[in-house]
């Protein structure tokens, strides 16, 4: 299943994944980013558990997992409650004042049925949050890991060599 | 990161605008938010006010991530719900620095940018001063670099310009 993650070396805090995200979803964003000790910032969004509390949790199941794997609140059936905001370990659910109900994101769903990828992924001008499977992600990060490792021996055996003349 | 000052006080700044004009006061939410607050949100809100206060009719303040990346200042003239505002505005206020500005001018070209933004180098934000200094000054400012920075009132009060936000 194809997820939202981020670099976060990348992230500048420009905040355009949460404009992007208040301009496609009607003025609410559903992501944050939180600035820690003034300078460093940190993106938060949702992750899609697998096991999501706020699934487990919302007393009139309005959360549900659509085909593209994301969580998703259905707004015609949520009672505001506030319930999932309360489990989320994120504290990504947010209480839209206007409309009385909880919103979170739901990876762009409509985006992803017309083969777009999310728009906070899109408008990253650093390319610091990716969209695609953990697995994908994960191996981009280990061949990295492994080039650094390749370099590392590479001159550790110059010095052995040295060493035993 | 960037460093910028403005070459204009707000009286300059009324001085540029009509009030018929249909204002949109755009901001990057970077490097200018750094520069003494001359950007960002609440900067943004506070021009807004005051303009408003003074009978300007501000329509819209549009917050971008960076206005130094072309594609999404084009971004915000090709799609809704800006895509429309931008339209009706006649007059953008930039509180960016002089690339933003550059790209704003490329990218609507109806439109009147007004020359807010005056780039003065590159700077670190420092957390023993909780301010971002100028370290590396452009060569045109004749300003000399200095390892622990400059302040940026410092810099302004040299060039004759201002520091911070309008």
């Amino acid at each position: 299943m194809k997820k939202v993650y981020l670099v976060p070396n990348r992230c500048l805090g420009c905040e355009e994944c949460i404009e992007a995200c208040a301009k496609e979803h009607g003025g609410v964003p559903r992501n944050y980013v939180l600035w820690i000790d003034l300078v460093y910032p940190v993106q938060l969004r949702c992750s899609h558990c697998e096991n999501a509390p706020c699934m487990r949790i919302c007393p009139v199941d309005a959360i549900k997992r659509n085909e593209h794997g994301a969580v998703t609140i259905d707004e015609s059936v949520c009672i505001g409650c506030g319930y999932c905001a309360l489990v989320c370990p994120f504290g990504i659910p947010r209480f839209a004042e206007e409309a009385k109900k909880v919103v979170k994101c739901d990876m762009c769903s409509e985006r992803l049925e017309e083969g777009e990828i999310p728009v906070c992924v899109r408008n990253c001008p650093t390319m610091a949050l990716q969209f695609g499977e953990i697995e994908e992600f994960e191996n981009e990060r280990r061949k990295r890991l492994a080039k650094r490792v390749l370099e590392v021996g590479t001159y550790l055996r110059e010095i052995i060599t040295l060493q035993e003349g | 990161m960037i460093v910028t000052l403005r070459k204009l006080s707000y009286e300059d700044l009324k001085k540029k605008l009509k009030k018929e004009d249909k204002i949109v006061i755009w901001s990057c939410n970077n490097c200018v938010k750094f520069c003494n607050g001359l950007g960002g949100r609440e900067a943004m809100a506070r021009l807004k006010e005051k303009l408003e206060k003074d009978g300007f009719n501000v329509i819209h303040t549009e917050l971008i991530g960076l206005s130094c990346v072309l594609d999404l200042v084009h971004l915000r003239a090709l799609e809704e719900p800006t895509k429309t505002i931008f339209e009706e505005a006649t007059v953008i206020i930039p509180l960016a620095c002089e690339d933003g500005y550059e790209n704003l001018k490329h990218v609507f070209k109806d439109k009147r940018i007004i020359d807010v933004p005056l780039t003065v180098g590159l700077g670190v934000f420092s957390t023993e001063f909780g301010a971002l200094r100028l370290t590396v000054p452009f060569e045109d400012t004749g300003i000399e670099a200095k390892v622990e920075g400059i302040p940026l009132e410092e810099v302004a009060k040299k060039l004759g310009v201002y520091a911070g936000p309008f």
